[in-house]
C-alpha cells in the first residue's frame, strides 16, 4: 500500500537504494479476506512480525528497522527519521561518524518519547482525530479505508511499538549485520504468513528497556511544586509509580 | 418445482463460491517498478550503495512484492 504512494515513492527513490527479498522464497499468499480485514481495521499500522524494512550502510550494517505496514503518512516519517540517522551517524561517503552513535542513541530517545506522546494520544477518547488529520482515505483491492474511531486501536498499537523501537535502539551500543537481525528484531504481533519450515523470527534480548512517561504527563508533573503537593512526596515520578 | 428450485438454488450457490474464489487469487501488483525503484537483490543494492553514497532500504516480507499489494 505505501509503495504505491507518490510521496513514499519520490523519498525512497531520493533517499534510498530500495531491494526487496521474500523470507519464504517462492511463496506468496495474497488471501483477499484476510487482506481486507487487515485494511479496515489495521491500515494506518500493523507491526506484524511478518513484514520488516531494514535500512542498511553499503558495509551491510543495519542502522535502524521498523517492523510492520503503515499507512503511507507515518511510513513517510519513518523514512523520514532513516534519513535522519543517515546524515546523523555517517558522513557524505557513508563512513561512520566519531560521535555518531551518541548523537543516534539522543535522537532515538527523543523518538521513542515523541511516540509515546502518540500512543497517549490515541488512547484519548476522539484521539483518532487529531492523529488522522491529514491522512487520505485509502482504496485496496475494493476496499476504502476511511479513517474513524475504530482507528484508535491500529493507531495505538503502530505508536506503542515505535516507542518501544527507539528505546530498544536508543540502548544499542553497536550497529548490528544484516545477518545479526534479519531474524531477530523487535515487532508489535505475531500475526504472519510464514509456512512451518521457514526461518521463524525471534525477538531480541533486551539489554534495558526504559520506561517511558508521556511527555505531557512529565511537563505536567515537573510543574508540579515539588514540595507540599497533594502527593505528599518530593520526586514527581513518584506519583506515577516510577 | 421444488426440484428445479432446489436445482437453481445450488447453482446460485456454486456461483456464488466460485466468484468468492476468484477473488482469494492473488492479483499481481500493477504498481510493481512504476513507483519505487527496486534493485534486483540486496547485493546490487549494496554496491550501488557504495557508489552512490545512499543507504539501502531492504523490505523483507513473507511473499512477492510483484504479486503483492504493497
Amino acid at each position: 500500500m505505501s509503495f504505491s504512494d507518490k510521496k513514499v515513492a519520490e523519498l525512497v527513490n531520493t533517499k534510498f537504494v530500495a531491494a526487496w527479498t521474500n523470507r519464504g522464497p517462492g511463496f506468496n499468499n495474497t488471501e483477499f479476506y484476510t487482506e481486507r480485514g487487515i485494511v479496515s481495521r489495521n491500515y494506518e499500522a500493523y507491526p506484524t512480525k511478518n513484514i520488516c524494512t531494514f535500512f542498511l550502510s553499503p558495509e551491510g550494517k543495519v542502522f535502524y528497522y521498523v517492523a510492520g505496514s503503515y499507512s503511507p503518512e507515518i511510513f513517510v516519517k519513518i523514512l523520514e527519521t532513516a534519513s535522519a540517522l543517515r546524515t546523523t551517524l555517517y558522513d557524505d561517503k557513508m563512513a561512520l561518524k566519531e560521535k555518531g552513535m551518541a548523537q543516534a542513541k539522543e535522537l532515538h530517545q527523543s523518538k521513542a518519547e515523541a511516540y509515546d506522546d502518540l500512543r497517549a494520544e490515541a488512547e484519548r477518547p476522539n484521539g483518532w482525530q487529531s492523529l488522522t488529520q491529514g491522512f487520505a482515505p485509502n482504496n485496496y483491492r475494493g476496499k476504502r479505508h476511511v479513517h474513524s474511531a475504530s482507528c484508535s486501536w491500529s493507531l495505538k498499537e503502530g505508536y506503542e511499538y515505535l516507542s518501544a523501537l527507539h528505546a530498544d535502539w536508543s540502548t544499542q551500543k553497536a550497529l548490528p549485520s544484516f545477518d545479526e537481525i534479519r531474524y531477530r528484531y523487535l515487532y508489535g504481533n505475531d500475526f504472519t504468513e510464514e509456512t512451518g519450515d521457514s526461518t521463524h523470527i525471534a525477538r531480541p534480548e533486551q539489554t534495558e528497556k526504559p520506561r517511558l512517561i508521556a511527555k505531557r504527563i512529565r511537563t505536567q508533573l515537573a510543574e508540579r511544586p515539588k514540595t507540599g503537593d497533594v502527593f505528599g512526596i518530593s520526586s514527581p515520578l513518584q506519583a506515577i509509580g516510577h | 418445482m421444488r426440484t428445479s428450485l432446489l436445482a437453481m438454488g445450488i447453482l446460485a450457490g456454486m456461483a456464488a463460491v466460485a466468484a468468492a474464489q476468484s477473488a482469494s487469487k492473488p492479483e499481481p501488483w500493477s504498481g510493481y517498478n512504476r513507483g519505487v525503484h527496486w534493485e534486483n537483490s540486496l547485493d546490487e543494492a549494496l554496491k550501488k550503495a557504495a557508489e552512490t553514497g545512499k543507504p539501502v532500504m531492504l523490505h523483507q516480507l513473507v511473499g512477492d512484492m510483484k504479486a503483492e499489494g504493497c
